[in-house]
């Protein structure tokens, strides 16, 4: 059969928030473009994003600024975070959101007009614009709309819409092409049909979400398999913070088939609580040592802050999701959970039922049709799901470049932004900050080039006959192996790791590894799911064999990452981050550890020393009093 | 519970197409309508048949891929729902259930329920868009929109592009979906310096395929499962005759 074959300038995979601006810029800057994304086009997993976007615009609160969200990151992040990434993103946040504006998006008001914000775990003021309790669908229309505008003007010059901007939908990339050290293209097919693809391209810009597939609970979609993570890695470049997985406090529980599904955080913005079985506010016994200033103590100054929230400390039921999450964890293994295994989340009795009609319309519609639950009457029944990987391709700050030459990555396939864990609300920001700059970073990179790096006939010969092999064999179900490796890592390497667990969750990976070698999809390649997955399952394994490893490495407890035999935060791991690399044919993973760069000195005399001293070692206490003297 | 299905079943768009009976057992209650379908849809391949087509995606109600005409109603008799987010619990055990696609002419049939929409598409490229400057990002900052508009902008954005209006119309109209989409961008500022070209384009565009007038009966509003309101209509035609 013949290999479909196009050249451009960018080939974007992903069509979700990062995919899609990173795609405008490109096109903004001259470069011709294609989209492939895995579903159809606008179904990207961005659309299921609820609670907002994080931009310290300061219109509801004007003590708020970039300063003020920079400083929350990191916190959040427990201090890995890469420093670059989250002050560019605290900075520009509130400039993309305006942006958005400009393109005809509409955000909810302030009563004298401005953009509303909403509090979230984590961020001091109220900081997430927001349309109701859909803003990443709204975001992913206005982002459309504008590649339809684009397109409207390249029509009117070119006489063809899809001359610099051309979207190929429900694609899966399997592969990324080199000419020696440098990106040369992408290899592929066409779902629907079958039909191969190969992209002759220089620059590639992965933009294809998370990994949570690898999980039996998780708030993603089927789209999640980790393949940018796995595609950057088989191309060479290197993969970080892996360990730190973001496991969603509260996703339901019941019924089984919406088991995942997440509930969003503003229930808790809005007033609501977590209860054990008991009927007892849990979350007062899980504040954490680093945060006992920040959050409320007593009951009645954790209601009194929702009105006056200048004069009063905020409820723990709005502490870090990963401090929500394992609190949930506890609760459940110590026998105070709710009947179908999760805590309750109420809110029927902390707000009117209109109000409750009004501010979270979704939640309320998605209880009452999937669980059957009036939630302004009764309490929800929640738990933690797998949500979001703070890992990911190890990027320069500014440009999203990774280390291999013409290969970009940007949101939450990228890593280092949000260190080991990220706030609510500041992936939706972080999506049009590092996917505009991916795009501009791409752009740049062909510029300065002297020649178009080339495919070999070898390489997409190999790529084609990897692509087909699944469908030569008469091998094992891929499902079966998919389920095993789910509930592998569900099991083993899920919010609270051993290293016993974790090694004996690699030893079945290994095994797993050798089973998916031969799994089989025989049949024909017209919309054939076992032949998707027996694909993706090569990325799904090569992803959790770096989660396991560089968790099984790390012997502290961090954020996303959360060791039972080693309880404790230790500022000597703070200062190493954990690199993930593979050969390429994927069989052997590598973990290395790296020096975290010091924070720059305007940075970091942002925050007092008394904080500082229960993340850094001494020596860095050091230069921190250097920084701050010097800064006088 | 069981079931009676009546499933219209095309097998091309040059079909002729005829209404199937399908029985089906044990369906759950807490299943959606497609999941009863998905399981109608494992029978039928392992009995060597050709599976029902439907158009889904996202299954929570928000992508606007799903729609079927149930029982005489686009998305079934429950209010403000689309068809993924419908669960059995809503029918009776042993009921006849009739399952037929979106029908007007603008919306070929291409296989079984799946229609062709791309019409909506070619509405949107007419002028549901904002293409001229509107400034920078920090001049988006420094224009407030009142509440009252963004709220009412809010309620036209809420539009999924599902196709229920048209299903639901006597006339086979868009104007529902052409009028929130016109609505939405006409009452904030950046929507301002094409208010009147995007109404002109896009309502010609409607009309260029094929779609009916509008009558003013009001079943698209009650089919909508976002329950965009009638009185987007009005707005679009003042600001289509202005133009």
């Amino acid at each position: 059969m013949e290999i479909e074959r196009h050249q451009y300038d960018v080939v974007v995979i992903g069509a979700g928030g990062a995919g899609l601006r990173a795609a405008i810029e490109a096109r903004q800057q001259g470069k011709k473009t294609a989209i492939v994304c895995k579903s159809l086009f606008g179904k990207a997993h961005t659309v299921m994003a609820e609670g907002g976007a994080a931009a310290a615009m300061g219109n509801v609160n004007p003590g708020d600024s970039w300063k003020v969200h920079f400083r929350d990151t990191m916190r959040g992040g427990k201090f890995l975070n890469n420093w670059r990434m989250a002050e560019l993103h605290a900075q520009e946040a509130p400039d993309r959101v305006w942006e958005l504006e400009a393109w005809g998006a509409l955000f909810d008001r302030t009563k004298d007009g401005k953009i509303s914000q909403r509090n979230f775990g984590g961020h001091e003021y109220p900081r997430l614009a927001h349309v109701g309790d859909r803003t990443g669908l709204e975001m992913i229309r206005t982002l459309q709309q504008r590649v339809v505008a684009l397109q409207q003007e390249d029509f009117a010059v070119h006489g063809d819409y899809e001359a610099y901007i051309k979207v190929f939908a429900e694609c899966t990339i399997t592969r990324l092409l080199k000419d020696g050290d440098a990106i040369a293209g992408a290899f592929g097919y066409r779902r629907e049909t079958g039909q191969l693809l190969a992209f002759d391209t220089p620059a590639v810009v992965l933009a294809t979400g998370g990994i949570g597939k690898s999980y039996v609970v998780t708030s993603n979609s089927w789209e999640y398999t980790g393949d940018g993570h796995a595609l950057a890695l088989l191309a060479g470049a290197k993969l970080i913070n892996m360990e730190f997985i973001q496991f969603h406090p509260t996703g339901m529980v019941w019924p089984p088939s919406v088991r995942g599904i997440l509930v969003t955080e503003s229930v808790r913005g809005d007033g609501g609580v977590l209860r054990n079985a008991e009927g007892k506010r849990f979350m007062f016994d899980y504040i954490p040592e680093v945060f006992k200033h920040q959050y409320a103590t007593t009951e009645e100054e954790g209601d009194r802050w929702y009105t006056d929230q200048a004069n009063n400390r905020r409820p723990p039921e709005l502490l870090p999701r990963d401090e929500v999450a394992r609190a949930i964890n506890s609760e459940v293994k110590a026998g105070r959970g709710s009947p179908q295994g999760g805590v309750f989340l109420d809110v029927s009795t902390r707000l009117p039922a209109e109000e409750i009609r009004r501010r979270l319309p979704s939640m309320h519609h998605q209880f009452k049709e999937l669980a059957d639950v009036d939630i302004t009457a009764e309490p929800m029944q929640v738990g933690p799901t797998c949500h979001y990987i703070m890992g990911g391709v190890e990027v320069e700050a500014d440009t999203g470049a990774a280390s291999v030459p013409g290969l970009f990555a940007a949101g939450e396939v990228s890593g280092g932004m949000h260190g080991s864990n990220r706030l609510g609300g500041n992936s939706l920001s972080d999506l049009l900050v590092f996917g505009r700059r991916a795009g501009a970073g791409a752009a740049g990179y062909i510029d300065s080039l002297d020649r178009r790096p080339t495919a070999s006939a070898e390489s997409v010969a190999e790529a084609k006959a990897e692509a087909l092999a699944p469908l030569q064999r008469a091998g094992e179900n891929p499902y079966e192996v998919h389920h095993e490796l789910q509930r592998t890592m569900n099991e083993l390497v899920g919010i609270i790791r051993k290293a016993d667990e974790i090694t004996e969750a690699l030893e079945a990976v290994q095994k797993l590894k050798e089973r998916a070698a031969g799994v089989g999809a025989a049949g024909s390649r017209i919309y054939n799911p076992g032949w998707h997955l027996s694909l993706d399952l090569r990325n799904m394994l090569l992803v959790s064999e770096c989660v396991a490893r560089a968790a099984l490495t790390r012997q502290e407890s961090r954020g996303g990452h959360t060791r039972d035999d080693y309880p404790a935060m230790s500022p000597a791991w703070r200062r190493k981050l954990l690199v993930c690399g593979a050969s390429p044919d994927g069989s052997a993973v590598t973990v290395e550890e790296k020096a975290q760069p010091s924070m720059r000195g305007d940075l970091i005399s942002l925050f007092e020393r008394t904080e500082l001293s229960k993340y850094l070692t001494e020596e860095e206490l050091t230069e921190y009093d250097k920084a701050v003297e010097e800064s006088r | 519970m069981n079931l009676t299905l009546k499933v219209w079943r095309q097998k091309t768009p040059d079909d002729k197409g005829r209404m199937v009976k399908y029985l089906v057992q044990d369906v759950s209650p807490d299943m959606s309508f497609l999941e009863m379908l998905d399981v109608l849809n494992e029978r039928l391949i392992l009995e060597g048949d050709d599976p029902i087509a439907f158009d889904h995606d996202c299954r929570e109600g928000i992508c606007g891929m799903c729609g079927m005409v149930i029982n005489g109603v686009a998305h079934g008799e429950q209010r403000a729902t689309t068809t993924c987010q419908l669960h059995m619990r809503h029918f009776e055990d042993g009921a006849t259930v009739t399952i037929e696609p979106w029908r007007a002419a603008p919306f070929p049939v291409v296989k079984d329920l799946v229609v062709d929409r791309s019409a909506f598409d070619r509405i949107i490229q007419a002028g549901g868009f904002v293409s001229v400057p509107a400034g920078s990002a920090p001049d988006a900052h420094a224009v407030p929109v009142k509440k009252d508009d963004a709220d009412a902008a809010f309620d036209a954005a809420t539009c999924i592009g599902c196709g229920a209006c048209v299903a639901a119309c006597p006339n086979g109209s868009a104007s529902l979906f052409t009028a929130a989409k016109i609505t939405h961008l006409g009452l904030l500022p950046q929507g301002q310096p094409e208010r009147d070209s995007r109404a002109k384009a896009m309502v010609d565009q409607m009309d260029l395929e094929g779609f009916g007038g509008c009558t003013n009966t009001g079943e698209c509003t009650a089919v909508c499962p976002k329950g965009i309101p009638l009185d987007t209509i009005a707005q679009m035609n003042r600001d289509y005759l202005k133009a």
